[in-house]
């Protein structure tokens, strides 16, 4: 919608006055500079590293500035389990996430909306676990769970699930507040059963949300590397991409092979997420 | 300032809490560990000295205060007073105040949270930090750390001999003067494995699948595992004796008899039973047994445990009147009486000679701990993994960090 918007406004007003787009420009200066500044600068960075060669010393962490361009076939070659484990580990937990959440925002957004106070205090559990560093809830977990499950992708994997949830929930809660009950009841009135009025009026209402949800969890799943690390809830046998990339920027300091590994799991990941929003029908959220 | 304590119970019941929490020895090692983790950023200064509770006078502070990166279980603690107490006399009779920071928990990732300042000369957050002597060789090659002033630390006069030249690249010891020389053997828990660990080929039997911890820290696992395939570490060998101990472990990761492969962190998998055999540092476990009641039994192999040194440096970074602070404290600890209170605690080889002789008075049992003051025996079975070259370090640490599966 908002590109429809805008464009419908461009169209109306042809002849907008030159000093108007002075205006916009100013108002747009500090985005653009953050931008420029945050992410193409250090992108370009990322870019040279990843194209550099070893240096004659060859000593860890020496390397020069080249075109080496076969940095990236050579990473794919040797790295492409990892970065498959992690596209297949957060398209799992995506979708257990979305089974968790989903039923969860209902309950919040659409039953518990008659009682504000229930409603504010489930969304305070939901969010509660926040208040938790990151790294400390997910070493807690490692208590919790039996230690012949942690090492496994099983825990690997729960582990991304629990920590995204609340960034699944909350967007899908937002959507299904502003669900026009009306509508729902609509439905029933126009003899639909329970299961199509869901799929045909509450679903559809919501998916904003749910897709929003679900690239809030999958985005940050795939480049996750807190979970999947040995101190944490992983072992030798489920490092992800992220892990790999942390390894050679700290430890072996390849930097050339983890600015590589950045940039392929970049490119992956706006693939992967524009085509799911192509096909989900939300080009509008982009 | 000390700051009045609210009258309300419950609120003063909480601020007691919170301060014993940041005190609590385990919730320092359970913070490097996250540290280690890639979290580089989890700050983890409430553990410095300077904070510290308790009774012991500190000294005000007025002469300079300086940062110290150190890694855990590695200066005397008092667990009663929540203190460090060697650090707390240095303070008070200096008046330097100490921020106290137990956040390396493996050289490689500790050096990759720093080396854009090291670079660059910039302050690194530190004034002094304790890594050990094959990173030092590199920070000294990189020029990246200051000559010391010998003539401001006449203490050091007291360095073991053995140890003045053990670093190839600073024969005299003008940019490293040693911490501690700590030792990596093999531990296992004393009930759990009734039969010990004596050769490498013990972390394989069966009843242990699952159950071996290693050390990330590519010299000593790698040096336990060659010796115990009869190579002598600090003698001339090359990649076919490196890759017979890495198809070796690569062999133990992949069938899963090799679970865990951890930094200084590795002590909480002892204490929690998932580890139940490990390669490990003498003075963790030393310190282990003494807060959980002598669980685990630890011993240098006979074919050969690592021995090195982690030594004190001076960042490029850091400002010449801090660097001349940092000269006080090596001084301060090169005092027999303190590298023996010391020693007692933390139980790795103290590079301080004289300091034996004042372990009688400060605690006689400890006086013939093979740890501390290595017999020929220990010395004997203690070995150092000799210097690689640049190509060398490249390519082994590259290989260990792919058994690692990463």
């Amino acid at each position: 919608m908002a590109f429809t918007a805008f464009s419908a406004t461009a169209a109306a007003a042809p002849h907008a006055p030159r000093k108007r787009s002075w205006t916009a420009l100013i108002l747009l200066a500090p985005g653009i500079a953050y931008m420029l500044l945050f992410f193409l600068a250090p992108f370009i960075q990322l870019v040279i590293t990843s194209l550099q060669a070893p240096a004659d010393t060859g000593g860890i962490g020496d390397y020069v500035a080249a075109f080496q361009f076969s940095n990236y076939a050579a990473a794919i070659q040797e790295y492409w389990p990892h970065i498959l484990r992690s596209f297949v580990y957060a398209v799992i937990a995506t979708i257990a996430g979305l089974i968790i959440s989903y039923p969860l925002a209902y309950l919040i957004g659409v039953r518990l909306r008659p009682y504000p106070m229930l409603q504010g205090l489930a969304l305070i559990l939901v969010i509660a676990p926040f208040f938790i560093s990151f790294l400390l809830r997910t070493l807690a977990w490692k208590q919790i769970l039996p230690s012949e499950v942690i090492g496994t992708d099983f825990s690997v994997i729960f582990g991304l699930t629990y920590n995204f949830i609340p960034f699944m929930t909350l967007p899908i809660f937002a959507s299904l507040q502003q669900l026009d009950l009306r509508l729902v009841e609509a439905g029933s009135d126009l003899y639909a059963s329970p299961v199509t009025t869901f799929r045909k009026v509450t679903l559809p209402l919501s998916m904003p949300g749910v897709v929003s949800g679900t690239l809030l969890s999958f985005i940050p799943m795939s480049g996750d590397y807190v979970n999947a690390s040995r101190e944490f809830l992983g072992s030798t046998s489920t490092p992800m991409i992220g892990n790999v990339i942390e390894a050679s920027f700290l430890q072996t300091q390849n930097y050339p092979l983890a600015a590589t590994l950045s940039i392929i799991l970049m490119a992956i990941i706006l693939v992967i997420v524009a085509t799911y929003v192509r096909r989900s029908g939300t080009e509008d959220l982009l | 300032m000390v700051r009045q304590m609210p009258e309300d119970p419950i609120v003063r019941n909480i601020i007691d809490l919170m301060r014993g929490a940041q005190m609590n020895r385990r919730a320092l090692l359970r913070g490097a560990a996250v540290g280690a983790a890639g979290a580089g950023t989890l700050a983890l200064s409430a553990c410095g000295g300077g904070g510290g509770g308790g009774s012991v006078e500190q000294g005000d502070g007025s002469a300079g205060s300086i940062v110290w990166g150190n890694w855990t279980y590695y200066l005397d603690f008092n667990e009663d007073t929540q203190t460090w107490p060697t650090l707390d006399e240095f303070m008070a009779q200096t008046n330097i105040s100490v921020d106290y920071i137990e956040d390396i928990d493996d050289n490689n990732t500790f050096y990759g949270k720093i080396k854009d300042q090291l670079q660059l000369g910039q302050n690194t957050g530190y004034d002094t930090i304790t890594l050990t002597d094959w990173m030092n060789g590199r920070l000294i090659q990189d020029g990246q750390v200051q000559e010391l002033d010998a003539s401001r630390m006449p203490n050091t006069k007291n360095l073991l001999a053995n140890l003045r030249d053990s670093l190839d690249v600073d024969p005299g010891r003008k940019y490293t003067m040693p911490w501690q020389a700590p030792a990596s053997g093999v531990v296992w828990n004393t009930e759990a494995v009734p039969d010990g660990i004596k050769t490498i080929d013990d972390f394989l039997r069966p009843e242990l699948k699952g159950k071996v911890g290693m050390l990330t820290e590519m010299r000593d696992t790698m040096g336990i595992i060659m010796q115990g395939l009869g190579t002598d570490i600090s003698g001339e060998w090359g990649d076919p004796e490196f890759d017979a101990a890495l198809a070796w472990l690569d062999d133990a990761i992949k069938s899963g008899q090799v679970a865990q492969l951890k930094g200084n962190s590795y002590t909480q998998d002892l204490e929690t039973d998932t580890t139940l055999a490990a390669i490990a540092w003498t003075g963790d476990i030393a310190i282990l047994n003494s807060e959980q009641g002598e669980r685990w039994t630890l011993e240098v192999p006979e074919s050969g445990g690592v021995i090195t040194a982690d030594s004190f440096t001076v960042p490029n970074g850091t400002t010449p009147e801090n660097k001349e602070l940092v000269e006080d404290l090596i001084n301060f600890y090169y005092e027999p009486e303190i590298a023996a209170q010391v020693a007692d605690y933390v139980w790795f080889v103290t590079p301080v000679e004289g300091a034996r002789e004042a372990m009688e008075a400060i605690n006689p049992e400890q006086v013939d701990n093979p740890f501390i003051f290595p017999d020929d025996d220990m010395n004997s079975r203690l070995h150092g993994f000799r210097t690689l070259t640049p190509q060398e370090d490249k390519k082994y640490t590259e290989a260990f960090s792919k058994v690692l599966g990463l």
